[in-house]
């Protein structure tokens, strides 16, 4: 008997054929309904478009304006999630019918004041935002804010509403790089109504923040001019305003918002006679000294000189507490100096020996953060303190130099092995050189 | 000195093809070689000492050879030193180099040592190559020559798998993308590049793999097939006039030792698998073969792939035709007086066009 000759029965092959022919013109069949699925599931936005009148009328229009809300939308985040036209505006989105306004729940353009209603009818219930992970305190907190007040309480229309930030269809989620509450563009959202002088000029408001946002370190952290500095941890303008409970920092209040980022020098602060100062009178607040939108790179020269902001724009010259401010300078700046000297040596080190010096550069690490730490605890305005921190560094960059010293000391003892080796090679060739030639020469003589 | 000669005993009622006769021929001529080995082996000493060091005409021909063979036991012994403190995992390889070069009594002289050993070592490999192909036409044994090119391959090896070994930027990523360029063959390259890597990635396999390749299975064969190409050469392996062999090898240490401290072997970073480097650049004796590759990716910048194959195919053709070199070069005898002009032309040519190559690749 053959192998496997039980497949090649003759009663089995009219079943297989049977089937085979009737699953061939099934199979397209089948296909075409995997394809239509696959797409319709693909699709939803397509879907829709199809099904929403709205949207198939508004994409079709000839006239921009109208046009306009539809394509916006369909590039907001509410597109993905299926947060459709009747969401806000209400209406039948399935009637083919021009919508009324009043008829089937139409309102056509929501006012102002009904706005963050609408908004809130969804981002305030925590079920439906939960899925999403979106807080959904921001009613609350906008209620509570000077535009809240203001539009609810006045129904004044010149504050922002939800959609003056967040744009009613344009609405991207905040990491999406052309939003305009993206962390890099919030400055330039806000400046839109704070830089318009005619709509500042009721209130009494500056108009300059913007510019002078700009020119200020962390502002020019935020607009990535300055390298190795991450523009996410500097703050724009709800870094130290609050996001939806937009308002200026109260008085006592000028201090936590500094605080929420700058720890170290708070903590030096409240070693200090300001923190007492500032409890009792209200002053010394951060912002006396390092200014506010416009915050420069902080430098020790802020305790010489009479200038705004400076020491002696407060304290005359003679006084202890400017002579205390004019030593601190002394000290930060003697230590920078010596950092820089020792950050030459290592440059010099590697030009000359062409050696490895990444240990070297990871000590000298540590003694740029203690000169940090140090500049930090002159908040303080304790000399001992920054005189301790300092004394660290210095320990650290004795270390270094002598490393440094030792490496030099190295090539020059390599050097001279060497002389020495090359000297003993030299005295044994002429000495074996001067043997094979005498050898020749006597075998020569023998021959 | 006088020979005594022993005859074999004879015995005359035997007659010379029976048994016993040939028993005791036998026995004679044993007994004669004894003696004569005793002879030899008493006056030898002496003569042969003076034998090895008669000074003769010196000769580079006869030299380069021979500073190959030395600088091959000096790389041997600062290998065995090194390999004392080398641990040739990917998490220890460089910091194990690092701890011979930094905090080693003359650690750095070894390391430095072994690393100009291996560039002088293939310097004078070349420069013999070049020399015996210019006087190939007077190759008396085929079996050398073959050996050679292949003793040159090997070194081409252990040169390769050593640059891995401390584990750096750059030996992590040249040896990536040399293992990369067999994947470019078809069928069998991948397996190829995954038989040498040990997987798909240059990981701890590769170094393991290599580090075995670099100090036992390379070298042992190395020592097998010189060893082969020196008796094939007809050459003994204790060499006439030590002495001039002893000066070479001062001369090598001197030079050696001076490189080692004036360039000594420094510490680059360490090996980054997340973090490509832009310019990979091969050790110089290979960066002939590195410009090939570049020209042939310049001629057709679409098929990257062929050109890689090509470039391959190029390479194995040349060792092949190299290798069998001798079988179509006609010896100088007779008529054949135009052989040696050729030869050298030839040869001239081939190390200009491999110069260039060089500086070239070295340049771009």
């Amino acid at each position: 008997m053959r192998p496997l000759s039980f497949l090649r029965k003759p009663q089995l092959r009219p079943a297989a054929a049977a089937l085979a022919s009737s699953l061939l013109p099934i199979l397209p069949l089948l296909l075409f309904l995997i394809f239509i699925m696959a797409t319709l599931l693909d699709c939803q936005i397509s879907w829709a478009i199809q099904k929403n009148t709205c949207l198939s009328c508004h994409l079709g229009s000839s006239k921009h304006e109208l046009a306009r809300c539809a394509q916006q939308w369909l590039k907001s985040a509410h597109a993905p999630v299926s947060v459709c036209c009747e969401e806000c505006h209400g209406g039948n989105p399935t009637s083919s019918k021009a919508p009324i306004i009043g008829k089937e729940g139409f309102i056509g353009s929501p006012s102002k004041k009904q706005i963050p209603g609408l908004c809130s009818r969804c981002h305030d219930d925590p079920l439906y935002m939960r899925k999403y992970d979106i807080r959904i305190d921001e009613e609350n907190q906008y209620k509570n804010s000077v535009h809240g007040q203001q539009l609810l309480n006045n129904n004044n229309q010149d504050v922002a509403s939800c959609v003056d930030c967040h744009d009613s269809h344009d609405i991207r989620k905040p990491d999406d790089p052309q939003s305009k509450v993206n962390h890099q563009n919030i400055a330039d959202t806000c400046a839109r109504c704070h830089a318009d002088r005619n709509l500042m000029k009721p209130y009494g408001l500056p108009t300059d923040q913007l510019s002078k946002y700009k020119k200020s370190y962390h502002g020019q952290i935020v607009y990535q001019q300055i390298e190795r500095k991450n523009p996410r941890l500097a703050p724009s303008c709800p870094g130290c305003h609050g996001i939806h409970s937009g308002k200026p920092a109260g008085v006592s209040e000028v201090a936590e918002a500094c605080n929420n980022c700058h720890l170290n020098c708070k903590r030096y602060f409240q070693k200090s006679i300001h923190s007492l100062l500032l409890k009792k009178n209200r002053k010394p607040r951060c912002i006396d000294c390092h200014g506010y939108h416009d915050i420069p790179i902080p430098s020790e020269e802020l305790f010489a000189g009479k200038a705004a902001s400076h020491c002696g724009a407060c304290h005359p010259p003679e006084s202890a507490e400017y002579q205390c401010g004019l030593r601190l300078r002394a000290l930060i700046k003697q230590a920078k100096r010596e950092a820089a000297l020792t950050q030459s040596k290592i440059n010099q080190l590697k030009q000359d020996l062409d050696l490895d010096i990444s240990s070297l550069n990871l000590k000298m690490d540590d003694v740029t953060e203690n000169l940090k730490q140090a500049v930090k605890a002159t908040h303080s305005q304790d000399i001992q303190i920054v005189t301790q921190i300092i004394t660290k560094a210095r320990k650290i960059m004795n270390t270094i130099d002598q490393r440094i010293d030792r490496c030099y000391q190295e090539a020059r003892q390599r050097r001279e092995w060497l002389e020495h080796m090359l000297l003993f090679i030299s005295a044994s060739f002429a000495l074996i050189a001067y043997q094979r030639s005498r050898l020749k020469n006597k075998l020569q003589d023998i021959h | 000195m006088k020979v005594r000669r022993i005859h074999p005993p004879h015995h005359i009622h035997d007659s010379p093809d029976s048994p016993a006769v040939q028993e005791n021929q036998l026995q004679g001529y044993d007994n004669l070689y004894k003696n004569k080995k005793e002879e030899t082996s008493s006056q030898s000493m002496a003569a042969a000492l003076r034998q090895c060091l008669k000074p003769e005409p010196v000769r580079w021909s006869s030299c380069s050879g021979w500073i190959i063979f030395h600088l091959f036991w000096i790389e041997g012994i600062s290998g065995i030193l090194l390999l004392l403190y080398y641990r040739p995992t990917v998490s220890e390889a460089y910091e194990s180099i690092q701890q011979i070069t930094n905090n080693l009594h003359y650690g750095w002289l070894i390391r430095g040592v072994h690393m100009w050993g291996i560039h002088l070592l293939i310097l004078s490999l070349l420069l013999h190559f070049w020399q015996q192909l210019a006087q190939i036409y007077r190759l008396a044994w085929k079996s050398t020559w073959i050996l050679g090119i292949i003793l040159m391959i090997l070194i081409g090896v252990i040169g390769t798998s050593g640059h891995l070994l401390p584990w750096t930027q750059g030996s992590y990523w040249a040896t990536t993308f040399l293992t990369q360029l067999s994947a470019a063959v078809p069928l069998v390259g991948e397996p190829i590049k995954i038989l040498i890597r040990g997987g798909n990635e240059v990981s701890q396999m590769t170094l393991s793999r290599f580090f075995a390749l670099h100090i036992l299975i390379a070298p042992l064969l190395f020592i097998f097939l010189a060893l082969g190409h020196i008796f094939s050469a007809r050459r003994s392996l204790i060499p006439a006039d030590l002495l001039l062999h002893v000066l070479i090898v001062i001369i090598l240490t001197g030079i050696l030792f001076s490189l080692a401290t004036l360039y000594p072997a420094r510490m680059a970073q360490k090996a980054d698998p997340l973090n490509s480097i832009l310019n990979i650049k091969p050790e110089w004796y290979f960066m002939a073969s590195y410009e090939v590759f570049q020209l042939l990716r310049k001629i057709s910048p679409e098929r990257q792939n062929v050109s890689i194959i090509f470039g391959i195919m190029l390479h194995i053709g040349i060792f092949l035709l190299l290798g069998l070199l001798p079988f179509f070069v006609p010896s100088q005898q007779g008529e054949n007086t135009w052989i040696r002009p050729l030869t050298i032309a030839l040869t001239a040519a081939g190390l200009l066009i491999f110069l260039a190559l060089t500086l070239l690749g070295a340049c771009s």
